[in-house]
């Protein structure tokens, strides 16, 4: 979250919408190939973390039991705002990323060496999500009052009048993604908002790359439309 | 290091971290080498029940068929049998291991492909040896020839689920579709192995059309004992 908010002025893909301005940069650009410069050691950083967390991971399973915390540790950072953001609720989150981890731990011995943990861990973690959502818990996904989207949105060091402009962008972009369909919003979602590549959350959706490129951009499209319209009404 | 600093300096998440590797030391689970243990077992078991069940029902019967027709058929079903079931219990990604398995597509090509496949060799067959393949076989015979494929076919299927159960994240209900084709493919196998009977339609109804019908029963028990628990 700190991150999300000191990340201000980073050039990013939605640029000519001046979202730059707010603090979109990270929200927006977050998957690795979009991201020259400085996201790009970020990007080669975090290969080597996710090769770590297989690493431990497959000690885990092998049965070293000290290595889950290095799972958990390596997980969590990841898992958790995703969970708040899937949730809209901090405790239903951290009893999603709990489940999550037993989850991980009870397959600790079906565990392939060489697989991705990432991946895995994100697929467990919506399906969780998904089956509480269905279990009864549909205002999870739906909360209209919701504003911890703009709260990761807008800069520290904004003026008072990019501080509304960012939360009504926010908003509209909140309300775009909902509009979008599953597929779409949760491609989207896992590319920009997850930082996972395109091949991770192919896996994750159980689909193709292709299917998951085309599912992205498509949303991307629609979000870009939607906010331009606005953009224009604004204007007028 | 700076984020292990910053969540000690979080209570909440020190907290929550602590909370969860505790519920996660509570509870034992077997490691890799005590999985595999169990999964020998649980497969060995498996197959000496389908063996006993084979050879209750006739075993080996290689009848009139000539050598190279018996070898073809047997091993086409052999051979897509270990590819599925392969495909199934250790699914790679772009030649990775992977934890999800192939997307739903392949899944769906798989799962359809097999039965197909393996009705074009029973096609092909009859094209080869059309004097064997128009040999009249009753409607009582066709019916009870699939009902044996299809009970061979169940050991491996509960094999099959055993193994992967409450492991599927993505697509619970097509991984057992796949599974309920890989158990069918097995269950064809033995069918060519014992009924000497080539012709076509028999082979259709009674070897093949059982893959697709464990391919069904795959696919709901898939969404019931694979998703996640």
């Amino acid at each position: 979250m700190a991150a999300a908010v000191n990340d201000v002025g980073t050039p990013g893909a939605m640029t000519g919408f001046g979202f730059e301005r707010f603090g979109f940069a990270r929200w927006w650009t977050s998957a690795p190939e979009r991201t020259p410069g400085r996201d790009r050691t970020a990007a080669v950083s975090k290969g080597g973390e996710t090769d770590a967390l297989d690493a431990a991971m497959t000690r885990y399973g092998a049965g070293e039991d000290a290595a889950f915390a290095e799972v958990y540790d390596g997980l969590a950072p990841r898992l958790f705002p995703f969970l708040v953001r899937q949730t809209r609720d901090r405790a239903k989150a951290e009893d999603v990323l709990q489940q999550t981890m037993l989850q991980i731990h009870r397959a600790r011995g079906r565990f392939e060496p060489g697989a991705e943990v990432v991946p895995w861990a994100f697929a467990i973690a919506r399906r969780l999500v998904i089956d509480q959502h269905r279990r009864g818990g549909r205002e999870l996904l739906a909360k209209d009052d919701d504003t911890s989207a703009e709260s990761l949105l807008v800069a520290l060091d904004a003026s008072a009048d990019d501080v509304a402009i960012a939360k009504e962008t926010a908003a509209a972009i909140t309300r775009e993604l909902a509009k979008l369909p599953d597929n779409q919003r949760a491609a989207f979602e896992l590319i920009k908002q997850e930082g996972l590549s395109v091949a991770e959350a192919a896996q994750v959706l159980g689909t193709t790359v292709a299917a998951v490129k085309l599912r992205a951009h498509r949303a991307y499209e629609a979000l870009r439309a939607a906010l331009a319209e606005g953009a224009g009404r604004s204007a007028r | 290091m700076s984020e292990r600093r910053e969540r000690e300096a979080d209570p909440e998440q020190a907290a929550m971290r602590a909370r969860i590797l505790s519920a996660v030391a509570a509870e034992a689970v077997p490691s890799r080498v005590e999985h595999r243990r169990r999964a020998i077992v649980i497969g060995s078991v498996f197959a000496a029940v389908t063996a006993l069940a084979f050879i209750a029902t006739g075993g080996v019967v290689p009848g009139d068929r000539p050598r190279a027709l018996f070898l073809l058929v047997s091993g086409t079903a052999l051979v897509a049998a270990v590819i599925l079931t392969t495909m199934a219990q250790s699914p790679r990604v772009d030649g990775r291991r992977s934890m999800l398995g192939p997307p739903r597509s392949i899944l769906t090509f798989a799962a359809a492909a097999a039965p197909l496949g393996l009705a074009a060799v029973a096609v092909g067959c009859a094209v080869a040896w059309p004097e064997l393949a128009r040999e009249r076989v009753g409607e009582e015979l066709h019916a009870a020839c699939g009902v044996v494929t299809a009970f061979h076919g169940v050991f491996p299927l509960g094999a099959l689920l055993l193994l992967r159960r409450g492991s599927d994240p993505v697509h619970p209900q097509l991984t057992g579709a796949l599974l309920g084709t890989a158990a069918g493919a097995w269950a064809t196998t033995l069918a060519y192995l014992r009924c000497p009977h080539v012709a076509c339609d028999h082979c259709l109804v009674a070897h093949v059309l059982p893959i697709v019908a464990l391919t069904a029963i795959g696919a709901i028990l898939g969404r019931r004992f694979l998703r996640l628990r």
